[in-house]
């Protein structure tokens, strides 16, 4: 009889001997181990063949669960979360959803969780995430949850973790879940954290993400990994209906004469050297060329501080400080919150308004503290470097500052997600801040052309 | 451990090869590793920003910035760092960040006469604004720091190199030759405890061991790098030794070869076995020249493997005519280890094994079956000449 095994994030089938026919086409001999094998992720088809075959097998590899209970609160579904499970059901409960952030994907995925009744891993691209999703699990299941990942290793029916320790992990994780959640999936597709998926051998699986499109173009893996998408709502088809209507604002903030003059200097070393080594900043290679090249010599290394020197002064130039202070006034009775490209600025921020910071570095006890005093009201303003990109709820936050950003559209999409809550009668507002005639106004106009723009 | 950014290494032809450590390099780390040193020790209490600082301070000429780098590296691995302060930070800006907000909701917001007021309310000398965020990563003091000779950390940083580059390896071939049969068992101890797959092929005087994981199978990773990197030690154990590696090698992940190599010169010393294998070894000796037996004895580094079951590495083998019959002593063995060797004498080994197990594991003769060929022997404290040769006997059946 054949028996099934998992083992270092693969599916090991014993029983049968080299070049037996009755292997199933996932399989290949592998002659260090004497046994047939596939990767994990090939167990449901796998299973479905061995079935049809009506070939007898003994299966140790399935060591995931049922679970006893399903969801402990129940809200109504908005119509387009119903729609969005039947058609991942109908799929034989594999592929991606993609909803805007703000449209409840996670709730898609407790809906999932409980049809399917299995032990279930959700994989999130960032601590705050994961906090997030335990506490999400935690209260809708009424269960313990397991969290694997920032220093914390507990396993449980329920689990979360983070796609880097997916990638570590899963080789003793991947048998223990038969449903697995992929959050912001376009993550996925990266050559390491796609290892993950193919380690695990949950038959379900599901995907969530506003925007699964990949400045590499490597989402049709998602394919492969996942499933297909079977389902997909843009944004614009859902502002009106469930998302608050919202307004932008660009301030384009001059240099001082002085800053003016440093920016220029330090830009024209930078441009010098990028020029003198031939590289095109253009490029999708230019950056990493520039910063290889930047750290072999000293005209190199140079160069490099004269770049973040003029990008210091275009993001956080004290005029566009001084124009955060005043929109913090303007907004006191609201709920603002200020972005920031590098954590440097960030801090910056904290320390000259006294507003609280959240970057990676700021403790899950810490980071619950400021975003339910944000939330009861007594801070009014939060200051965030990336990290609050990501779906994380922001409760009732209605003004944004962008005070610098990198102009990736995915990126920017999600962080205005975070803001898209009326509050009373008030339009949300997301002010953009960039200092004009620098580097960042190109930046600024790429975004634009995206649809959440248009 | 250096990470593989830290390697000093060029490529030539679809190689990947390591900067040679020679004398003049080596006295020139020293040179950098006693500034780092001395720096580290003198640095105790201060911030981990201002000791990178000082660390960058050292005038350092282009060529050896890596070399000072992974020197570095290895030091900080030794320094603990964590927050000092009087307040605790997130108390301290939880009151001040509340206090501030109030105040901005009011219309009387003013920076300097709230850090003034809580300093004083506080009792706190001198700067608040410090105090802020002294538990940030860059904020935190140095605590302790773990020095060394200079001359060791670079030999250290010597040997960490090869590792280094293995982090981003997909598979590695070691070639290994040894005389000591515990040097294998505790390579392919290490290999299984890191869970990784190999194939094993004699050579003329050791074995050829390929190595990868069970993934690798379907497509090359470098999944495996951290754990081939870990097998590297038990592999430098070895009286000669070298390795080939195909490795995934900077942003471009270019597959390169890499190859290293080393072991002792000259003669190999003879193999030296537990006390109580060398006990019995001599008695046998001597029961020979008394002719009291006609097996022949000898020490053997002969490695049995029988993939999906495992490896056995016995100690002794006796030739009598055109019979041969090893004999592994599982000393500090677990019980485990025991129905392996069971499992491997089922599944067809292809040379009689006698194996010999303390008493204290408490497993009886019996669960070997009669028609395998093998025996089991249980011992308390010596092994007995006699004994054994019944064992032989019966393992050629």
């Amino acid at each position: 009889m054949i028996t099934l095994r998992f083992v270092g994030g693969t599916l090991e089938l014993h029983g049968l001997d080299e070049g037996d026919a009755e292997a199933p086409p996932e399989c290949r001999w592998d002659p260090r181990a004497a046994c047939f094998r596939a990767p994990a992720s090939d167990y449901a088809a796998i299973v479905l063949r061995l079935h049809r075959a009506k070939v007898p097998y003994d299966d140790q590899a399935r060591a995931y669960a049922e679970l006893s209970g399903g969801l402990r609160v129940r809200r109504e579904p908005r119509p387009y979360q119903s729609e969005a499970l039947a058609r991942w059901r109908a799929n034989r409960g594999q592929g991606v959803v993609v909803l805007p952030t703000g449209a409840g994907k996670s709730h898609v995925a407790m809906m999932a969780i409980d049809a399917q009744r299995r032990s279930a891993l959700v994989v999130a691209p960032t601590l705050d995430l994961v906090r997030q999703w335990y506490d999400n699990l935690r209260s809708s299941f009424g269960v313990e949850v397991g969290v694997v990942g920032g220093g914390e290793h507990r396993v449980e029916d329920l689990t979360v973790t983070t796609y880097d320790s997916a990638y570590i992990h899963m080789e003793h994780l991947g048998a223990r879940f038969g449903l697995v959640v992929f959050d912001e999936c376009h993550h996925l597709p990266g050559e390491t954290y796609a290892l993950a998926a193919r380690q695990c051998l949950a038959p379900f699986r599901m995907g969530l993400t506003a925007t699964p499109e990949r400045q590499d173009g490597r989402e049709s893996l998602l394919v492969d990994l996942i499933g297909p998408i079977v389902y997909r709502q843009e944004i614009v088809a859902m502002s009106g209906d469930y998302l608050a209507d919202y307004e932008t604002v660009t301030i384009r903030v001059e240099l001082s004469p002085s800053e003016r003059e440093e920016y220029e200097a330090a830009r024209a070393i930078y441009r010098e050297f990028v020029a003198q080594q031939g590289i095109r900043m253009g490029s999708p290679s230019g950056w990493t060329e520039f910063i290889q090249r930047s750290a072999r010599s000293d005209a190199g290394r140079r160069a490099m501080r004269a770049y973040r020197r003029q990008k210091q002064l275009a993001f956080a130039a004290p005029a566009k400080l001084d124009y955060v202070e005043y929109l913090l006034d303007q907004h006191r009775d609201d709920r603002s919150i200020v972005f920031t490209q590098d954590n440097a600025t960030c801090y910056e921020i904290s320390r000259r308004f006294l507003v609280p910071a959240i970057t990676h570095q700021t403790k899950v006890s810490e980071r619950s503290l400021i975003l339910e005093r944000f939330r009861e009201g007594t801070y009014r303003a939060v200051v965030t470097s990336k990290v609050l990109n990501e779906g994380v709820d922001v409760p009732d936050a209605n003004v944004a500052i962008v005070v610098s950003g990198s102009g990736s559209v995915r990126e920017h999409v999600q962080r205005l997600g975070r803001v898209l809550r009326k509050r009373g009668d008030k339009r949300a507002i997301l002010y953009e801040l960039i200092t004009a005639q620098t580097g960042e106004t190109f930046t600024s106009e790429r975004r634009r052309d995206h649809v959440a723009y248009r | 451990m250096l990470t593989a950014d830290l390697a000093r290494v060029f490529r030539r032809q679809g190689e990947l090869k390591l900067r040679a450590m020679d004398a003049r390099i080596r006295l020139r780390a020293q040179e950098i590793a006693a500034n780092y040193i001395e720096i580290l020790e003198h640095s105790v209490g201060d911030a981990r920003a201002e000791v990178l600082d000082a660390l960058s301070a050292v005038r350092l000429s282009a060529r050896d910035r890596k070399l000072a780098d992974g020197l570095r590296k290895l030091l900080l691995d030794r320094c603990e760092f964590d927050a000092d302060a009087e307040v605790p930070p997130p108390q301290l800006r939880a009151e001040i960040f509340a206090r501030a907000a109030a105040a901005r909701r009011e219309g009387r917001f003013d920076r300097e006469a709230l850090l003034a007021q809580i300093a004083d309310e506080r009792g706190i000398e001198g700067d608040v604004e410090r105090l802020l965020y002294a538990d940030l990563k860059q904020e935190q003091r140095l605590l302790c720091f773990d020095s060394l000779d200079p001359e060791q950390l670079v030999s250290e940083y010597a040997l960490g190199q090869v590792q280094a580059v293995l982090l981003k390896a997909e598979s590695v071939v070691f070639e290994v030759q040894c005389a000591d049969p515990s040097i294998y068992r505790l390579l392919f101890r290490k290999m299984k405890f890191h869970r990784l797959l190999h194939t094993i092929e004699a050579t003329e005087a050791g074995y050829r061991i390929a190595v990868d994981g069970p993934f690798s199978l379907f497509s090359s990773v470098t999944k495996y790098g951290l754990q081939l990197a870990m097998v590297v030690p038990a592999v430098r154990a070895c009286d000669r030794w070298s390795l080939d590696a195909v490795v995934r090698w900077g942003k471009d992940k270019s597959r390169l070869r890499f190859h290293a190599e080393g072991g002792r010169e000259g003669e190999l010393a003879p193999p030296r076995l537990p006390d109580e294998v060398e006990r019995l070894l001599a008695t046998w000796e001597k029961r020979l020249a008394d002719g009291k037996t006609d097996w022949q004895i000898a020490r053997t580094t002969r490695v049995l493997d029988l993939p999906g079951v495992g490896v056995c590495v016995p100690d002794l083998e006796f030739h009598r005519g055109d019979d041969t019959v090893l004999l592994e002593v599982l000393g500090f063995w677990s019980r485990d280890a025991v129905f392996k060797r069971i499992e491997l004498l089922e599944r067809g080994l292809d040379t009689p094994l006698v194996f010999a197990v303390p008493q204290r594991l408490r497993v009886s003769e019996a669960v070997l079956p009669d028609d395998l060929p093998g025996a089991l022997y249980t011992y308390k404290g010596v092994l007995s000449a006699k004994a054994i040769e019944e064992r032989l006997q019966r393992a050629l059946r």
